[in-house]
């Protein structure tokens, strides 16, 4: 799934250890969702939408383009 | 550094030291079936069906029925979510690779086209393919 959130990490002068610290999971889990190669579960997205004080949506794109 | 940060180094290096531990007991292991092997000459000691002495046997078997599952315990306790994951689709793969592989070998056994099923080269090649895979999904998501 797209998002941004290196783009959020950067604005924040954060690395990727950083967040991780920050969410409580591996840099390599970091490394995999702002990769698009892993998307996070529900929970951790909500953690990361709080963290960053936006909507999950916002921050994670999945392509569904609606009505 | 950061609290948050520190945490997590402590978390990586409880893994680390888990897998190093776990390394140094299967090279204890492999060294004392080894040395068994060069003493008496029976080069099928190792990976082999031949006996081995009872001593050696129950120290093994400890180490798989009673400390393996404690280790894993930890181990678990200490991984993020993409890990489980990575866990999760390595063991579905293996799992079936066990299910489809053994039965097709025996039934082919019977059959008198190959040699008698052996178990612990069945469980090295699911091992084999649950930490391939793992190592595959850790690393791409």
């Amino acid at each position: 799934m797209k998002n941004n959130l290196k783009v959020l990490r950067a604005m924040r002068d954060w690395s990727q250890a950083e967040l991780a610290g920050h969410l409580d999971v591996s840099r390599q889990a970091i490394n995999a969702i702002e990769t698009g190669k892993y998307d996070p579960s529900l929970p951790l997205a909500f953690k990361i939408a709080r963290l960053f004080e936006q909507n999950i949506e916002d921050i994670f794109d999945d392509e569904f383009a609606g009505e | 550094m950061s609290e948050a940060q520190a945490r997590l180094e402590k978390k990586e290096k409880i893994r680390s030291n888990i897998l190093v531990g776990c390394g140094i007991a299967g090279g204890l292991m492999g060294g004392l079936l080894g040395y068994y092997a060069a003493v008496n000459d029976d080069s099928h000691a190792i990976f082999g069906n031949s006996p081995i002495p009872t001593i050696i046997a129950i120290i093994f078997a400890i180490f798989w029925a009673i400390i393996m599952p404690i280790i894993c315990h930890y181990w678990y306790k200490y991984v993020d979510e993409q890990e489980m994951h990575s866990t999760r689709i390595g063991a579905f793969y293996a799992l079936y690779i066990y299910m489809i592989g053994a039965p097709t070998w025996w039934v082919l056994w019977r059959g008198g086209l190959v040699s008698e099923p052996n178990g612990i080269i069945i469980y090295l090649i699911t091992v084999a393919a649950f930490c391939i895979i793992w190592m595959w999904k850790k690393r791409n998501g």
